[in-house]
């Protein structure tokens, strides 16, 4: 189950911000809150967002923010925060994302599973926009199961 | 027939595409390996494909593998297209 690798300490709903380097610290804060990273993990993320840019942007509108295992990863996991403006971190094939899914991943190949849950989740697009517009924390892990 | 999935990290979007990647080979009947890794330690030359996004493409180190780039990791009607394309052409 999805909702095993998350929590409401690790999501945040319909934030205005819209600077790249910000909304990237917010979802690694939030895999910190979440307990499944400490706060080099958030270091990491940005340091990776400036030497290799925004591949992690996977899809149009849905960026995957994350770092290595052994730079902060506590427990295998994700950190959800939805925006209600787009942010653009400069991914010309994907365009901007409004919905941010940090990684915590505590080796190279524990969180296959997960990966492939959310794939299959997030590939249904009305399920993407309903995550991206819900207004509570509840609803969007609701949204998971 | 080998395959390399990379990325940055290792552990995100090259695990995803080894994923689909694997999905569709096996869906077509065509036995290959697939590996993943990051960019820092991947050798192109090892294998038949490289299956990359934009930015890892241009940072790969010279090879004879085939590279493909997609970028939309979640289209996999696109990936598979473009897979199969390329599995047929290290065929012939």
């Amino acid at each position: 189950m999805l909702t095993n690798y998350t929590n409401l300490n690790a999501i945040a709903v319909r934030q205005n911000d819209i600077d790249a380097t910000s909304v990237l610290t917010q979802t690694g804060d939030l895999l910190t809150a979440g307990g499944f990273a400490d706060n080099r993990y958030t270091t990491a993320i940005l340091d990776s967002f400036r030497s290799h840019g925004a591949y992690f942007v996977i899809a149009p509108g849905i960026a995957l923010p994350h770092a290595r295992p052994e730079q902060g990863a506590r427990r295998t996991g994700i950190s959800i925060l939805t925006l209600t403006r787009p942010v653009d971190f400069g991914n010309a094939a994907n365009g901007p994302a409004n919905l941010l899914i940090g990684l915590a991943a505590t080796s190279s190949d524990d969180h296959i599973e997960l990966l492939q849950e959310l794939v299959v989740k997030l590939s249904e697009r009305w399920r993407y926009t309903a995550i991206v517009e819900a207004t509570t924390k509840a609803a969007v892990l609701h949204l998971l199961e | 027939m080998q395959i390399l999935t990379v990325c940055g990290a290792g552990v995100g979007t090259s695990l995803m595409e080894k994923m689909f990647a694997e999905q569709i080979l096996s869906a077509a009947g065509i036995n290959a390996t697939v590996d993943n890794a990051d960019i820092t330690s991947a050798t192109p030359d090892d294998y038949d494909i490289v299956l990359t996004t934009s930015t890892f493409a241009d940072m790969l180190p010279a090879s004879s593998a085939t590279i493909i780039v997609q970028d939309n990791i979640m289209d996999r009607n696109a990936l598979q297209t473009k897979l199969l394309a390329a599995v047929a052409t290290v065929e012939d």
